[in-house]
Formats: C-alpha cells, structure tokens, sequence
C-alpha cells in the first residue's frame, strides 16, 4: 500500500495547481456569475491545449490512459478554484467509457473527448428522491435487435444543458448495464432548467420522448465503476473546496485582529481551524484509498467508494461551517470569496447521492 | 410554575390572530410608504411598542405580550413593523438617556414609523470588540465632526437618522471614550451604500462618515458615557423576537413535512413514512419545543423582575446551533432539492429564513450560519457564561 503520489501524479497536481490557480481568480468567477456564464470557455481552451482532457482516456484512444486517482487528484484542484464547466464529467467520461470498439463511432467521441473537443455530462443513478408527478415518466428503454428507443426523465442531471453528449446509462439489450450516448441535437430530447445555489453549477431534469439509440450508439460498462467514479470524483471535488475554505480562513485569521490580538492566537479560533484540518485529512486518505481502489479493479471498491462519499458529506458541512465561523461577518459578505466554495460544497453534496443512499450501500456490499 | 398561557394571553393571541386574519395585506409591501402605511395600521390597533412607558405612547406591557404579538405576525406571514432599530435600539437609548427635548421631538415618530432608524455600532475592525471602535467624534464649536466607516446596518438606504457610536477620547480606556449620537443620515458627508450578502440579496449597508458635522445637542447621555447607553439598549434588544423565531422554526418544520410526504424514495415510499426521518424528525421537533419552552421561562422571568443571569446567553447559543443542525438535517434528507434556489419545482421550499428573509431551504441554511454570529458569536457566549455564570478563572486577555 503506497499513499504518495508516484512521479506523474506529482507532475500532474503541481502544473494542475499552477493552471487552475492562475486562470481561475474568485472576482472571474464572481464575474461570469453574474452574467449566467456555464462554461469558463477560456479555462476549457487552456485544459485542452495541455491535454487535460485526454488523462483518463486510454491511449489507444488518444488519451493518457490513467486512471481514479488521476481524475481526483485533477477534481481536487477544480473545487479548490471553483472552476466553472463540466470538466470533472468530462474528464470521468474517459474512465467510465474505457476502451471501444476500433472505428466505432464511440471510439471517435473518445478521441474526441482527449481533444477537449466535446463537453460531456453523465447521469449517475444515486436515488434521489423524486415528486410522486415524475414517476409517470419513469425511464422506459425498448430494444428491437441493437437499437434502442429511449423515453422518460432523467432529475437532477449536472450540466446536461451545457454538454455536446449526454451520457446516460440504461439497462441494455440482454439486461445489462450500457451507457447511451444521446447528442444535444437528438430528437425527443428536452430540459427542464433548475436554479442551484451554486451559480457556477448547471442542473436540469432531462426529458427523453422516444429518442432513438443505434448500435454504436451504447456500450456496456459497468454500473457499480461508474457510479463509483462519480462518488469518489464528487468527493474529491468538495475535498478540494474544503482545502480552500481552511486556507482562506487561516489567512484571515492571521490578519484580523479583536481585543488586540490577532484572532488567530484565540483558542476557539485556532480549535476551529484544527477541527478543519483533521476533517481534510481524513476525508483525503479514504478518497486516495478508493480511487487506487477502483483503478486496481478490488471488489471493495464500491465500499471503499462509499465511505468516500460518506466522509466528504460529513466533513464537508463541519468544514464550511467552521470556515465561516471563524471568518464572521465579512464571510457573508458577496465579495469574499468563501461562498464560491461553500457553495460549491453544497452543490456537489446535493448531486452525488445523499448520506443515507451511499450508507445503504456501504452496508450492502459489506453485510 | 404554569407552563401555559395565562387567560389574558390566550386571549391576547386570539384577539391578535382575528385582527390579522381581517388585515394582512394580499403581497407584501414593497414601496417604503406602503411599509409606512402597514406599520401605521399595527401602531394603530397597538401592536407596535407595546413594552414602551405609556408616557412615550407605548402601553407600559411586558415583554412577553410583545412577544405574542410578533410571533402571531410571523404565524400569518404578515410583514413586520419597519423601524426594528428604532423600536429596539434607538427608543430605549433616548427613554433612558435622552434629553427631554430628544424625548419629545424624536420617539413619537419612532413609534409611529413617521421617521425611520439605523444603527450604526460595528466596524470593519470592530464586531466582537465592539469597544475597539475607531470611528472619531472631534469637538469643533458647539457639533462634532466624525470620520469613520460603519457595517452592517440594516435599513440603511431609507432611514432618518442613525444612532451611532464614536471615540471622542482617545487617551481614555477604550469602554471610556465613546459617546453615543443621533446623527441624520442626510448630512453632507455621510454615504450609505448596499451590502450584498452571500444570499444574493442586500438587506445591510455600509455607511460612510467623511467629515460628518453634528450639533452637540445631538449627544444622547453624556460625552464619553456611550458605553453605557450602547449596553443599555443591547439590553432591551434580545428577547421580543424569540418566539417569531421560534415560529418560524415551527413553520419551516411544516412546510418540510409536507415536503417530505410530496418527495418519494425509489421505491414510491413518501420519505415521510422512512421509520429513519421519523425519527430524526421527532428530535427535531423537541428541540424546536425546548427552544420554545425555554424563551417562554426568559420572558416570564423578564416579565416578573426576576434577574436573567446568564440564561440569554444560554438560549443565544443554545438556538443558534441548534438551527444549524435543523438546516442541516434538511439539507439532508431533501438533497438536491435543497440547493435549488425558487419555489417552481415545489412550492413548499419557499420556507424563508429565520429572520424572516425570504428564500428557499439554501438561502436559510446559509443564513443560519450567521444566527451563531450576529448579537454576540458562540464563542462569545462562551465566554460570557464561563466568566460570568460559572465564574471559571479568567483567561489572560491583552484589553
């Protein structure tokens, strides 16, 4: 069991750090709030150019061919700047896909993907609780030979408005677990616009009427990785967020002084901090654990995934409640930047399945 | 000991909850004059100022009637009086330091929300140690002239006249060289500009003093006695809201439970029937109680003389975090929902916040975060009862 980081990964977080921290500056993001901008364009252009997009795509592809523990180390840095786009879907596309067919139309959206040429959004099944009105428009997939007509809808899908492709998984012809491919073009398909507390985040509910999905069109994959995948990115993402509120606020608390001392010299200032820390800590081994997990292919995976998930739920509200108690009043102001990542945290918890869904599956694959 | 409401109580709220029924506007009052007329309406069927001296046109009341009153308002989603600072802060200071020409020319209209209040206490670099207030008063002639920066006021944009704290004695131990002043906030020199907070809306203001000049008549006590007129109204703050709050908890909780019998897991089971959230929810609820229970024993203990110790401290702390905890158990168990930002998708998550903003279940859970930081941080409370009810050994302080 190794938990540093080989030569690669090294190389992949320090020029990952310097990109996003350089472009990514809080007043840009405040700024493209604002203007109800989805996708940080000139972000995308400069993670194309370096290749980013490729990481998780496998070589034969065109892509770099790594794996989890690259895309978290990646999704780490992307909550830490409050990034705006669909990168981490992106980016988890490539792993969740895997390897196609030679010449197959999805071995070109693969190739695509490593070019940062499409953008992607995947559906995750994680049960979120639904209006008992949706139920009618239950997912209904009807296979005649390898073609597929899809029907119904699809909460809570992140960035699916945004995305060139949406992947989204269905139960395949022989039963199954294939992931579709749906363009953004494609007949039949409609959204339903949600407003997130996270401005920088795009959620819909995504409606499909008798949309057709051909061979080639789908691939079968598997559930239990790309779920996994998406709980240990998502996880990875508010670790990142919850680095970035306790750095903010221990910069603050070296600077903001009451009762003429700095605040940080203060015993329930510096408990709050430390409180933060041990939370950070904690939540990075078991994400480090479960991406090598998933990349070494261990049936634990999906647990190690859910305590994961699990972890970054807990420590994530201790993190974001403690980064504003120690800011106080200027935290809630628009200016400071500390809402980016609070919301942020917010946002991702919300979308990656709930505490007692990855609970449920944690003792599901254990007992 | 009687833990229910006396018969003129009940009586009180019933009167209260008719009135309301009879009265509450169909939308809420946007333009300052129609929250001019609506606060008319409630001085006029004395509802307004209850607790004030039936000299200064109050009715002499305890604070437990008052709060019957805000807690019925908050109940029918009426819109509050305007002048919070004024009935709460400005009134009192001016009751009990005020000149009698201050008393006469200025709390009527406080009352009657003719003419409108801020305070203006903390600083950028002075909220916990408010004392440590820099904001300078410099005696010229017969006014003074204050340079400063003031945060965090509410209804800066449209009040009258503020109630402001600033150092005229440098020399003096901090507590001692502040005075307070009424100051009209349309003298030359004196800029308000909006606060946006992380909910996205603006309810504060800053408020910038540039060579404000104010005639010394306009002290309220005396030179360098501020401290003391400051506490004694921060005094007279706490308390007549606790049971609105309180309410609002009691609605939100509704609305939530009618939410969670809407929403169904992935079986088509309501969540409202999960056995889990049941029982989740029913601690909830008795933590709504004992928040409820124990406002009731502060204000019938207020309104019997008998001395609070540090039992406002106490609750201060006590339901503060506990409305964090509340919003994050909704957080939880509606998960996305909970993010979303309007009520389209279902109108239940409009639950506003605890004081009274309106918003979804995202805006109130943001908002409960500074619940343990606005009138006195936890930590501060802590400190408080430490020092001052358990009188633990004292931890080094510089000041």
């Amino acid at each position: 069991m190794e938990f540093h980081l080989n030569e690669v990964q090294s190389a992949l977080k320090d020029s990952s750090i310097e990109v996003l921290r350089d472009i990514c500056t809080p007043q840009r993001n405040l700024d493209m709030w604002s203007r109800g901008v989805a996708i940080d364009e000139d972000l995308w252009t400069s993670l194309a150019s370096l290749g980013w997009f490729g990481v998780c795509v496998p070589e034969r592809h065109g892509g770099l061919g790594l794996g989890a523990a690259e895309l978290c180390l990646i999704a780490e840095q992307i909550g830490y700047v409050s990034a705006i786009g669909p990168i981490v879907p992106t980016l988890a596309a490539g792993a969740i896909i895997g390897s196609a067919p030679e010449g197959s139309s999805m071995a070109k959206l693969l190739e695509l993907i490593a070019q940062g040429e499409r953008r992607i959004a995947i559906y995750v099944k994680h049960d979120a609780p639904i209006l008992g009105s949706m139920r009618n428009s239950a997912p209904q997939v009807n296979w005649l030979n390898d073609s597929a007509t899809v029907s119904g809808t699809w909460p809570f899908m992140p960035w699916a408005e945004s995305a060139d492709t949406l992947l989204i998984p269905v139960l395949g012809p022989r039963g199954q677990d294939v992931i579709a491919t749906i363009g953004s073009d494609s007949p039949g398909l409609s959204f339903q616009t949600l407003s997130n507390i996270d401005q920088g985040t795009r959620w819909s509910h995504v409606s499909l009427m008798n949309t057709e999905v051909s061979q080639g069109d789908w691939l079968e994959i598997s559930g239990t990785r790309a779920s996994d995948l998406n709980a240990i990115s998502s996880a990875a993402e508010i670790l990142g967020a919850c680095r970035r509120c306790l750095d903010l606020s221990l910069e603050y608390a070296g600077v903001r002084s009451q009762f003429g001392k700095l605040i940080g010299t203060f015993q329930a200032v510096r408990h709050h901090c430390a409180d933060m820390y041990v939370g950070i800590e904690n939540a990075s081994s078991v994400i480090a654990h479960a991406a090598a997990a998933v990349d070494a292919g261990l049936t634990t995976a999906s647990s190690s995934a859910a305590v994961a998930a699990i972890t970054a739920h807990q420590v994530g509200i201790k993190v974001w409640t403690n980064a504003l108690q120690v800011h106080g009043g200027i935290g809630f102001t628009w200016e400071c930047e500390l809402h980016l990542c609070i919301k942020r945290i917010m946002a991702l918890q919300g979308g990656m399945g709930s505490l007692d869904h990855h609970s449920e599956m944690l003792l599901k694959t254990n007992f | 000991m009687n833990g229910n409401e006396s018969i003129e109580e009940s009586k009180l709220r019933e009167r209260v909850r008719q009135w309301l029924i009879d009265h509450v506007p169909l939308a809420d009052p946007v333009a300052l004059e129609e929250k001019r007329d609506w606060h008319k309406k409630l001085y006029n069927a004395g509802m307004v100022g209850m607790t004030w001296p039936l000299e200064f046109g109050g009715q002499g009341a305890g604070p437990m009637v008052q709060a019957i009153v805000s807690s019925e308002l908050a109940l029918a989603n009426a819109p509050n009086p305007i002048n919070q600072a004024g009935l709460e802060i400005a009134g009192p200071s001016l009751m009990h330091y005020g000149s009698d020409r201050q008393k006469v020319r200025y709390l009527r209209p406080i009352l009657e929300g003719t003419e409108l209040w801020c305070q203006l206490y903390s600083e950028p670099n002075a909220g916990s140690d408010l004392a440590s207030l820099k904001t300078s008063a410099v005696r010229d002639g017969d006014s003074y002239v204050v340079n400063g920066q003031k945060v965090w006021i509410s209804e800066g944009p449209w009040s009258d006249y503020g109630v402001l704290l600033a150092r005229t004695d440098r020399t003096a131990p901090k507590h001692k060289g502040i005075s307070c002043f009424l100051v009209d906030m349309r003298s030359q020199g004196l800029e308000v500009r909006p606060l946006k907070q992380i909910t996205g809306s603006a309810h504060f203001s800053e408020v910038f003093l540039t060579g404000v000049r104010i005639p010394s008549e306009n002290l309220i006590g005396s030179e360098n006695d501020g401290w003391k007129v400051a506490m004694a109204a921060l005094a007279f703050e706490r308390g007549g809201n606790s049971l609105a709050r309180i309410m609002r908890y009691q609605m939100a909780f509704r609305k939530l439970t009618i939410t969670l019998s809407k929403l169904e897991d992935s079986n088509g089971k309501p969540l409202i029937e999960d056995i889990g959230i049941r029982r989740k929810l029913g601690a909830t609820w008795a933590e709504i109680e004992v928040q409820r229970v124990t406002a009731l024993r502060l204000l019938s203990m207020a309104e019997s003389g008998q001395d609070l110790s540090g039992l406002p401290s106490a609750h201060k702390l006590s339901y503060s975090e506990f409305e964090r905890r509340y919003m994050d158990l909704a957080q939880e168990l509606l998960g996305p929902w909970g993010r979303l930002t309007d009520g389209q998708q279902l109108n239940e998550l409009m639950v506003g916040t605890s004081s009274a903003e309106p918003g979804t279940w995202a805006h109130s859970t943001l908002w409960s975060r500074a619940v343990t930081i606005f009138a006195g941080t936890s930590e501060i409370q802590r400190n408080i009862i430490a020092d001052r009810v358990l009188l633990m050994p004292r931890e080094p302080r510089t000041s």
